[in-house]
């Protein structure tokens, strides 16, 4: 079957999407907003052709198939509302390079989403509790890692592979909960981070960890009421904001004011 | 064949298998329209079929498109989306 494209969006009516595995030309697959949906079969994570796959806002889809999508270039699942996991990845898919999940209930993300190898930039915006992949800091060409809006569970994982080194360079933990330890295990992780901003997040302290950090430039802890104690800052810091961090002690804050050369420090006033 | 109803409120009256002596169709489009049924018959020349609110909850049971390349039936009240029961019948063929 010569199929290339196939667009269902807006059809309030479907609820099933049956085998699909006789479309073996098909690129692009659509069906955004079936807002009865609640099942697809699993021959839709094997179209080796397909590039496009946008199940966005399929708020009654509780579970999507396994992925085998050697082509996938895009893959939308925000407003699936009920869908609690990422699907399993089945080997490597390396052409997709951004995945952004709003609003969706997806909690925690199979081992295999390190096969995704050319993700670049990974956003995950929500509530609730959300625990982060275990093996994100493997994956070579993750770029950036945007994270809104969530409880942070601890990350289960390996200890820690010191040959590895993360490539995340821009690091958004924003409006989060964010155990101490939780931050520290990022911050190893993503050692090589320039841009790190927590705007919002709910920590006490700033690990010493971050001294380790050798290319970080800027950091934005506005915010973060808190934040009380920051062990350690790395040389390369050259642009700090910390409005309204209510809790930082002096100790800290002098720590900041001696080695670091741009800083919005509106607190200060504030304590006077 | 390309067909745009202009919007109104009347119904499209009409039996539903009036595309089965059109057995060479390429291209149907058909924009707007309320229609009083489903199609009984699509044609199997079709290349492209671009349908918004196709109005039955199944796909007719003899289209086997072999060389339909694009599908497009946003907004249509389809059930069940099954081509494949279809076309391992043409393959059977």
């Amino acid at each position: 079957m010569t199929l290339r494209e196939l667009n269902l969006n807006n059809s309030q009516c479907l609820r099933k999407i049956l085998n699909v595995s006789g479309l073996q030309n098909l690129e692009t697959i659509s069906f955004q907003h079936c807002k009865n949906l609640i099942q697809i079969h699993d021959s839709i994570g094997l179209l080796s052709k397909l590039k496009i796959l946008d199940a966005e806002g399929c708020s009654k889809l509780k579970s999507f198939p396994p992925l085998k999508l050697t082509s996938l270039e895009q893959l939308q699942l925000s407003f699936c509302e009920s869908l609690k996991w990422f699907p399993e990845i089945l080997g490597q898919m390396m052409n997709i390079k951004v995945i952004v999940l709003k609003g969706t209930s997806i909690k925690e993300f199979p081992f295999s989403f390190r096969y995704l190898t050319g993700l670049h930039t990974l956003g995950i915006w929500g509530s609730g509790m959300l625990r982060l992949p275990g093996n994100i800091y493997m994956m070579p060409n993750l770029s950036e890692v945007y994270v809104q809006g969530f409880q942070l569970l601890p990350i289960q994982h390996d200890e820690l592979n010191s040959t590895v080194f993360s490539n995340v360079q821009k690091l958004r933990l924003i409006k989060c909960n964010l155990p101490n330890e939780l931050l520290s295990t990022l911050l190893m992780w993503f050692a090589n981070v320039k841009y790190l901003n927590l705007l919002g997040s709910n920590f006490t302290i700033l690990p010493e960890c971050l001294k380790d950090c050798h290319y970080l430039s800027s950091l934005n802890m506005n915010c973060c009421k808190y934040l009380q104690e920051i062990q350690g800052i790395p040389a390369s810091l050259k642009h700090v904001s910390a409005l309204r961090c209510e809790s930082l002690t002096s100790s800290s804050r002098i720590m900041l004011l001696n080695q670091v050369f741009f800083i919005v420090f509106v607190f200060i006033l504030h304590s006077i | 064949m390309y067909l745009d109803i202009p919007l109104s409120e009347e119904v499209v009256e009409w039996k539903g298998d009036e595309f089965k002596k059109m057995e060479n169709l390429k291209t149907l489009i058909i924009k707007n329209g309320l229609f009083s049924k489903g199609p009984k018959h699509l044609p199997n020349s079709l290349r492209v079929l671009e349908w918004p609110r196709y109005p039955s909850q199944h796909i007719p049971s003899d289209f086997r498109p072999r060389k339909l390349s694009i599908c497009r039936l946003p907004e249509s009240d389809l059930k069940i989306f099954d081509l494949h029961s279809s076309l391992k019948a043409s393959v059977m063929i």
